[in-house]
């Protein structure tokens, strides 16, 4: 990129939120390889926007998706697979991720995933902390995890800014940003800021002192914004003002109160929930999805009211009293409210490689208690739902025309516990190969500990 | 004097079989974990808590009551090969945690089986789940030794345990590391000390009892429990990832005698020979994949199926007691990495119980074994199939948890509170 264009980036994202901090300073470098096109022929498809076709045909070509469904003319040069008995899903997106953060092997020299120096930390980025060459990144591709979305982590009332990642290798954390992917601001309530800061006999140290800490918080944000707006009126007005000064806490804070940045809401009572609600409402921001939310069934209606989106264990609980009321049917039953909207997310190095298993026993949970939850519906819950609350859902997580070609072929029903992924591609380049060693993504960190292919299976 | 009876009486009626009891369970599709496989349309008999017989032509008595399966499948109870279950309620709250000790120096005589809690809410989790027997082990404190594991049966008995101090537990590698000044070496020496001074506490018990007492290393209790346990017969369970370790936990134990069993083992594939030639049965979590520490960097995926293949005979365990009914999507997950499905059914039910030397009672459906039966709606091994009913001795358990009643109390959200 020449250095005229990037100024003509600035200015258009200076021309667009008003303020020269909104053009990003550790911009994507994300660019997929080159790719031929690709058809699969005759799979079970879930679109990840409740569809389910048989022996549908899905053309991949430019790293786009070009046709799903009946089969398009096939380029002479395509690679034609055959999906007979296979099935093929969006590729899959763990909105709760700490990889990279919180790297294996881990301990105090890597855990870089939360910053537990003040209970507003809205200032740090968790893409600042990524090591890209962490190997349990090729082990959620392995999973279908094609886009992940990696997060501070909770023990501060403003945890910092989330990023969203494509899984792929890259040598910073840039050649993974997902391009034009909205940050998120991470936020929790509940027992883990006041259990770390009441230890240390700061604020907060109860629930009201979390309350506290997060409206002040956005008294001051209101203040910033107030500032900054009455910087672009004279601006405008044509006079001569210095900018105020840069707040790195409150440019994400204000960021939040325009809408550009979404708010991810660590929660787990339903009652808190409700009072991170009134919150939003008092100074105007939305709560996009709120996260771990193991009593969201609870207030299943009240969230679907509220368009608020509940990312969510399947069968996570009891290792805090504030999870002691999880339940397995949690996913099911925000589903099942009219207008619902269920994530299945893992949080978790081990999880993220079986998604679509924690999927399962959530669909088991809502079927056991006689609610009709239909596979291809329930597959939303790792894709087109997530891609939603991530700000990616114009190019990801649904199997449409148009849509970056992230695609997974299983095995086998992917709600199947015997379903491995066969093949991955995202942005229609291919990342994975079962029946190819080649394509295994092997990190730095392997090299010399593991000979390849060793640290998954091999059959 | 009449009080104690009626309370004997009661806990009796709590905790016994209905000795009585005669039922057939048919119209099943039955997994025997035994010799006669899977059998289609199979009817199992009961008689006073032991299977009586099963088959495809079992003759039914009259006097049986007949529960139609429906064409479910049928298996043995779970068994969950070494957990927590009952001994830890909620990890963050440390009032309800007695699996592990602090500033309490007590390693081989620590036993946990009076801490159980017959009314924790994780025991009609786990049930809900198929789960009807557990091995729940300490994970001790400043010594390498842990201290005893006990079985339980997961019926909601006042006393749940079956059998007590069952197995001694030991901590190796690094984690036996920061119990021994900082070091794995000290951590297999004091292995071996604790042998070697148990051996020399028996010869001079009186001596030692008294004024040089202090010359030894352990306590006298912890040494007691070592004294009792050398001999025995029952296991060492030991915790190590690292191949060196297993092998030198192998070598030490061999030298005295003492039947190892491995728990974790995430290198244990890179000794599979080693522990076949032994006979040395490992109890793994066969998820655990990840290189999380430096002991482990060797893990991967398909360690159960290449230990398996190596002849090694391999359980699966899920350490903590909340999360013991994933212990069938493991098994699944055994099977998709290349483990035979009847293995990997074995390794949550017969394999288990007979890594801790009780394979002649539980783990299978076969005449004169414990009538801990599950009955599911599809593929025990599946995600999308459930838990239907389950018995343990013979007598039906409710398959009812408090996450169930949460269910049920929020089915409409709406009308649970205003």
């Amino acid at each position: 990129m020449t250095h005229e264009r990037v100024l003509l980036l600035l200015i258009l994202c200076v021309g667009l939120a008003g303020l020269p901090a909104a053009a990003d300073p550790f911009p994507s470098r994300y660019a997929p390889p080159p790719s031929g096109p690709v058809l699969i022929r005759n799979a079970t498809v879930f679109t990840g926007d409740g569809e389910r076709l048989e022996g549908a045909d899905v053309m991949l070509q430019g790293g786009r998706i070009e046709a799903v469904g009946s089969a398009p003319e096939v380029p002479a040069d395509a690679t034609v697979i055959d999906g007979s008995g296979r099935y093929l899903t969006p590729g899959l997106i763990d909105v709760h991720s700490h990889l990279g953060n919180y790297p294996a092997p881990g301990g105090a020299a890597v855990a870089d995933g939360n910053e537990l120096t003040s209970p507003n930390t809205a200032g740090v980025w968790a893409e600042h902390g990524v090591w890209p060459q962490d190997p349990q990144f090729p082990l959620a591709l392995l999973g279908g995890v094609t886009t992940l979305h990696v997060l501070p982590g909770s023990g501060n009332l403003f945890g910092g800014r989330g990023v969203t990642l494509k899984n792929v290798p890259g040598r910073s954390v840039q050649d993974m940003k997902f391009p034009g992917a909205p940050h998120s601001l991470k936020m929790a309530c509940g027992e883990n800021p006041k259990r770390v800061y009441g230890a240390r006999n700061q604020m907060p140290g109860s629930r009201m002192g979390n309350l506290f800490g997060q409206r002040n918080a956005w008294i001051q944000a209101q203040n910033y914004q107030r500032k900054l707006e009455a910087y672009e009126r004279a601006l405008d007005n044509g006079e001569e003002v210095d900018p105020p000064d840069r707040d790195l806490t409150l440019e994400t804070l204000a960021g939040v109160l325009r809408g550009e940045i979404l708010v991810h809401n660590h929660c787990y009572r339903a009652d808190e929930m409700m009072l991170m609600l009134d919150v939003a409402r008092e100074f105007g921001y939305r709560i996009t999805a709120f996260h771990h939310a193991t009593e969201a069934y609870k207030i299943a209606d009240v969230l679907a009211e509220e368009s608020v989106c509940a990312a969510v264990w399947s069968d996570w609980w009891g290792f805090k009293i504030e999870a002691i009321d999880a339940i397995e049917e949690n996913a099911a039953l925000v589903h099942a409210a009219e207008g619902g909207c269920a994530i299945v997310h893992s949080d978790s190095p081990r999880d993220i490689q079986r998604l679509n298993q924690e999927a399962a026993k959530a669909v088991m949970a809502g079927r056991r208690m006689g609610l009709t939850i239909d596979d291809a519906d329930a597959i939303r819950w790792l894709t087109g739902n997530a891609a939603k609350v991530l700000g990616i859902g114009e190019e990801t997580g649904v199997l449409r025309p148009g849509l970056a070609a992230d695609v997974v072929l299983w095995s086998h029903n992917p709600f199947s516990v015997y379903a491995r992924t066969e093949m991955i591609w995202i942005d229609g380049a291919l990342r994975f190969d079962r029946g190819d060693p080649t394509t295994r993504w092997r990190t730095d960190f392997d090299l010399g500990l593991t000979p390849a292919g060793q640290r998954e299976d091999t059959p | 004097m009449m009080r104690f009876a009626i309370a004997l009486l009661l806990v009796l009626g709590a905790t016994a079989p209905a000795m009585a009891d005669v039922f057939a369970l048919t119209n099943a599709r039955v997994h025997t974990v035994d010799a006669l496989g899977t059998l289609e349309d199979a009817t199992v008999l009961v008689r006073n808590g032991r299977i009586a017989s099963v088959g495809k032509d079992v003759r039914i008595p009259s006097d049986a009551v007949r529960i139609d399966a429906a064409g479910g499948e049928v298996t043995p109870g779970l068994f969950a090969g070494f957990t927590n279950l009952g001994i830890q309620e909620i990890s963050a709250v440390p009032e309800t945690v007695d699996q592990s000790l602090e500033d309490f120096d007590r390693g081989a005589g620590f036993s946990i089986r009076r801490a159980v809690n017959p009314d924790s809410m994780l025991i009609g989790v786990a049930r809900t789940g198929g789960v009807t027997r557990a091995m729940i082990g300490p994970s001790g404190g400043s010594q390498v030794f842990a201290g005893q594991a006990s079985l339980i049966r997961l019926d909601g008995a006042s006393n749940p345990v079956s059998h007590p101090d069952h197995a001694q537990v030991a901590v190796l590698g690094s984690r036996g590391g920061q119990r021994t000044g900082g070091s794995r070496a000290a951590a297999l020496q004091q292995l071996e000390q604790g042998f070697a001074e148990a051996l020399l506490y028996a010869d001079s018990r009186a001596l030692i009892r008294g004024a040089q007492a202090s010359s030894l290393g352990f306590s006298r209790w912890d040494l007691d429990a070592l004294l009792a346990f050398i001999g025995s017969g029952r296991p060492m369970a030991v915790h190590a990832d690292r191949a060196s370790d297993i092998i030198q936990a192998l070598d030490i134990l061999k030298a005295r005698g003492i039947p190892m069993v491995l728990l974790g083992g995430a290198e244990a594939w890179k000794v599979a020979a080693a522990l076949a030639a032994a006979d040395v049965p490992v109890l793994l979590d066969p998820l655990d994949n990840l290189p999380r520490g430096f002991d482990r960097l060797g893990a991967r995926s398909d360690n159960i199926t290449l230990l398996h293949q190596a002849g090694v005979s391999v359980g699966i365990l899920e350490g903590s007691g909340r999360d013991v009914r994933r212990i069938r999507q493991y098994a699944g997950n055994a099977v998709a990495e290349g483990l035979p499905p009847e293995v990997a059914l074995a390794a949550i039910t017969r394999i288990p119980a007979e890594v801790w030397g009780v394979g002649d009672t539980y783990g299978r459906i076969a005449p004169g074994m414990s009538a801990d039966l599950v009955l599911w709606n599809g593929d025990p091994l599946e995600l999308t199939t459930w838990a239907q009913r389950v018995w343990i001795e013979g007598r039906e358990v409710p398959v009812d948890s408090r996450q169930l009643q949460l269910r049920d109390r929020y089915r409409e959200p709406r009308s649970a509170y205003p």
